[in-house]
């Protein structure tokens, strides 16, 4: 019912409009033109003219090419070339009157890895992924054994090594002498010292109170330094943190806590005596760079 | 691996950087940029340094009517880059321009259509101009292939395409078969010359000189290649080089005719030359559908009907032919995606 209705309005519609072609040949022989002559007049072949007049489009190519000469014809007959034009929209439709596709006979196409870029993509995303992630947690699972640990070194170690240096006295001989009351005052410093850190630290898993005070030499290097010559000196404790760095005169002695291992960089190797927990530590060849020496003490 | 994954976020364009206009084409959004080629320069006093005071529309509109410390000027010359430094920040306007106001401006690859005739040099420098604007690859295209493509002629098919491109600076015609230029050639007569010839008809016979922005208006309003029944008219004003003062004065469609028969030889013997070169074959396949003309210089009125009484052969005009090039372009990089930048590309 529909598909008749349908059919019969476009027969009415075809009825009151005649079709493109019948359309220009009217148009030709009411101005009184022959074939030959419109053709002769716009160097065409006749034949372009005919398949016009017979909406044989197929015939004359591209569209480019039917609708300059459907213009040029319009045109010369005096007729709309806009209507002309528009007609023959209607006449092919949208798909009619596109330009025809791009081909290329004699190449292969390229070889495109479809899945690589993809793949490229993840990739990245991943990375981006694992650094994003690496941000978020390393400082919180670094920071909670370390900074215990950090703390309580710290508390105990830092007035003892202060203590030492305002008791160091600059000058050689008796810098010597003065080491031996050292030890003595050292541990009592440290013992003051893990007191105040214990008393607020309730939930320290390991209370430092009751560790005695030759465990936490154990743990910590008691390294002292004697110049015989002016050298310059760098020390850095298990953690990297540096206890002391900078050059020293000649007969001075220096005495540093941290946590162990201890690294020395030594400019002039011959030129300092290292005591470690009160023996003499020397210095092996392969630790030695020239003149220079760098050593992990344990 | 990072060029590709920026590639997804990349946006192609074609440019038809032309002596009068250029023009962008996106793919997927068609024309987007149409503006006069033109920068308006600005001389900073003290200083003694340049700034680009305005790029495109509105920098033509400062032609001819800038003060002493403003030059409008156009960057090419006859197809090819005349200033580079300007060229380059004309086109960084215009594709910052294309972009607009995004955050993140992705890395473009660009086709520049580019005049058959030019010199490698020529290239090299349009070439580097477009990656000192920001494009992340630079093809060049010819010209007249572009304007086939965009025209919609069949440039695969084992047939002879003859087309003809009438730009600002350059007309360039070619022959093309197998998505192959056959024969080309360029002469450096467009729409410039036109607008310079009447210049001269004007200043030669009524004593008056009249400026670049006139000339392009009497082109447009009355301009003809080839007699018609109806005679046009146009009033226009310019100076009296006797007097030295403005005068008005009346011009027509048949004095402008008569002007540019110099500029409309030069077209029409290029083309008479083409297809004295075009192999037989190719050149029977073009007398029989004829030639297709693109280009803004083939909106001048009645040049098909000049050429198909020069050559005797039908003459086509494309529809929007203005846009031809850069649609072209568009439509050369959908197949050099598949097929490598061999398929259509010049460098």
């Amino acid at each position: 019912m529909t598909d008749d209705a349908t059919q019969d309005a476009a027969a009415d519609a075809a009825e009151a409009e005649p079709a493109l072609g019948a359309w220009l040949r009217e148009g030709r022989e009411s101005a009184g033109l022959g074939v030959e002559a419109v053709a002769a007049a716009l160097h065409l072949d006749p034949g372009v003219i005919t398949a016009l007049e017979s909406d044989d489009f197929s015939a004359l190519g591209a569209p480019v090419f039917v609708k300059g000469h459907l213009r040029a014809l319009a045109g010369h007959v005096g007729l709309d070339v806009d209507e002309a034009m528009q007609r023959y929209a209607d006449t092919v439709g949208d798909s009619g009157a596109e330009p025809p596709e791009l081909v290329v006979q004699y190449q292969q196409p390229i070889r495109r890895n479809r899945v690589a870029p993809l793949l490229t993509l993840l990739a990245v995303l991943a990375v981006v992924a694992a650094l994003v992630a690496a941000f978020l947690l390393w400082p919180r699972g670094m920071e909670t054994p370390a900074a215990t640990a950090a703390s309580t070194t710290e508390s105990t170690t830092e007035p003892a090594v202060e203590r030492s240096e305002a008791s160091t006295p600059g000058t050689g001989a008796e810098s010597a002498s003065a080491t031996t009351d050292f030890a003595s005052r050292l541990a009592e410093a440290r013992e003051r010292a893990s007191q105040t850190a214990t008393e607020p630290a309730t939930t320290a898993p390991e209370p430092v109170t009751a560790t005695p005070a030759s465990s936490v030499v154990s743990k910590t290097a008691g390294l002292q330094i004697r110049f015989t010559a002016e050298c310059w000196f760098e020390v850095r404790d298990a953690e990297g943190r540096r206890l002391a760095t900078g050059p020293a005169p000649q007969g001075d002695s220096r005495r540093l806590d941290g946590p162990r291992p201890v690294t020395v960089t030594l400019g002039v190797a011959d030129a300092a005596t290292l005591i470690l927990d009160g023996e003499a530590v020397s210095i092996p060849a392969s630790a030695r760079r020239g003149r220079s020496a760098r050593l992990t003490l344990r | 691996m990072f060029k590709n994954l920026l590639g997804y976020f990349s946006h192609d364009l074609s440019i038809d950087l032309g002596t009068a206009n250029t023009l962008i084409f996106v793919r997927g959004e068609g024309i987007v940029l149409d503006e006069p080629s033109v920068v308006a320069i600005r001389e900073e006093y003290g200083s003694g340094g340049r700034r680009v005071e305005a790029v495109g529309q509105d920098a033509k509109n400062m032609l001819g009517r800038t003060p002493g410390n403003i030059t409008a000027i156009r960057p090419l010359k006859d197809g090819v880059i005349a200033d580079f430094t300007v060229t380059e920040k004309m086109l960084q306007t215009f594709i910052k321009k294309v972009h607009g106001n995004r955050f993140f401006t992705p890395p473009s690859r660009v086709l520049i259509c580019v005049p058959y005739g030019s010199t490698q040099v020529e290239r090299r420098a349009i070439q580097e101009s477009a990656e000192g604007a920001g494009a992340s690859k630079v093809i060049l295209i010819a010209e007249p292939m572009a304007a086939a493509i965009g025209a919609g002629m069949p440039v695969h098919e084992a047939r002879g395409s003859m087309v003809l491109d009438i730009g600002g600076g350059t007309s360039e015609v070619a022959v093309i078969s197998l998505n192959g230029i056959v024969y080309a050639a360029s002469v450096r007569v467009g729409g410039d010359r036109f607008d310079e010839a009447i210049t001269n008809y004007v200043r030669r016979n009524y004593g008056i000189l009249i400026g670049e922005a006139t000339a392009e208006r009497i082109k447009h309003e009355i301009g003809s290649a080839y007699p018609g029944t109806e005679v046009r008219e146009i009033s226009v004003k310019g100076r009296n080089l006797s007097e030295g003062v403005p005068r008005s004065f009346t011009l027509n469609s048949n004095e402008i005719l008569e002007a540019l028969q110099e500029p409309l030889q030069g077209i029409v013997g290029a083309v008479k030359e083409a297809l004295e070169q075009t192999p037989p074959e190719l050149g029977a396949d073009v007398a029989e559908r004829g030639i297709v003309l693109t280009g803004g210089g083939a909106m001048l009125r009645d040049l098909d009907k000049l050429l198909m009484e020069e050559t005797g052969l039908p003459v086509v005009i494309a529809d929007d032919p203005l846009t031809c090039v850069a649609r072209g372009g568009g439509r050369a990089l959908e197949l050099m995606d598949e097929y490598g930048p061999s398929v259509f590309g010049l460098n």
